[in-house]
């Protein structure tokens, strides 16, 4: 994400380290788990810092071997290698995990699971805040 | 490689029939991976990307070589990676 100065000559553009928070759960969102990550790939492919913090049922994002192909929707796993690819972080809230019965094996490696202690240092890290 | 101007191709990637924002995002995965100075051939067809991929690209401090609009709508963006 950007802030738009206006200098001589033309535009100048200040990026802004961000960080996008998913709540909702994977599959039958597309308004929530599908647009977080395509927002944070796109802003990772336009040059931008960003990392993916997920909590409460945003977690079941990061399950390993998910295949949502019997309901007719794109593997999200495609999408968070892509981020991986790009540079961006994976942060997983670990209270969020074990309300849902979720062990830290059954996620992909990529993650970093964090508590809720580390949240102000997190959101301290990046200048801009998106929740889906 | 070429690429049918003067730019030696190092790098290729196929877009075509992808749609916003995949295009970009495959542009800057290969550009990662890439040594500077090396040229990177982005071949698509989606309109939206053939803007938005050089516009990205002044962000980041690559070059964009050329931006050529071939038949049907499809386009070639070749990109030297900078620095």
């Amino acid at each position: 994400m950007t802030t738009q100065i206006t200098g001589m000559g033309g535009t100048f553009k200040k990026k802004k380290r961000t960080l996008i928070s998913l709540t909702h759960g994977t599959y039958g969102h597309d308004d929530d788990a599908y647009g977080a990550m395509l927002a944070i790939n796109a802003i990772l492919a336009m040059g931008t810092e960003a990392s993916l913090l997920l909590r409460d049922d945003g977690v079941y994002l990061a399950l390993k071997g998910q295949d949502p192909n019997e309901i007719g929707q794109e593997n999200n796993l495609r999408q968070l290698a892509d981020l991986v690819d790009l540079g961006g972080k994976i942060f997983v809230l670990g209270p969020s995990l074990e309300p849902r019965g979720i062990e830290r094996s059954e996620l992909i490696d990529e993650i970093t699971v964090i508590e809720r202690t580390d949240l102000v240092k997190l959101l301290r890290e990046h200048e801009l805040f998106i929740n889906f | 490689m070429a690429d049918g101007t003067n730019n030696k191709v190092d790098v290729s990637v196929d877009t075509r029939g992808m749609n916003c924002p995949q295009p970009l995002i495959e542009t800057r995965k290969k550009l990662r991976k890439m040594a500077p100075g090396q040229v990177l051939e982005v071949q698509g067809d989606h309109a939206m990307s053939r803007k938005e991929i050089p516009l990205a690209m002044q962000d980041t401090g690559e070059k964009v070589l050329e931006v050529k609009d071939e038949a049907n709508g499809a386009w070639k963006i070749i990109i030297q990676k900078g620095g």
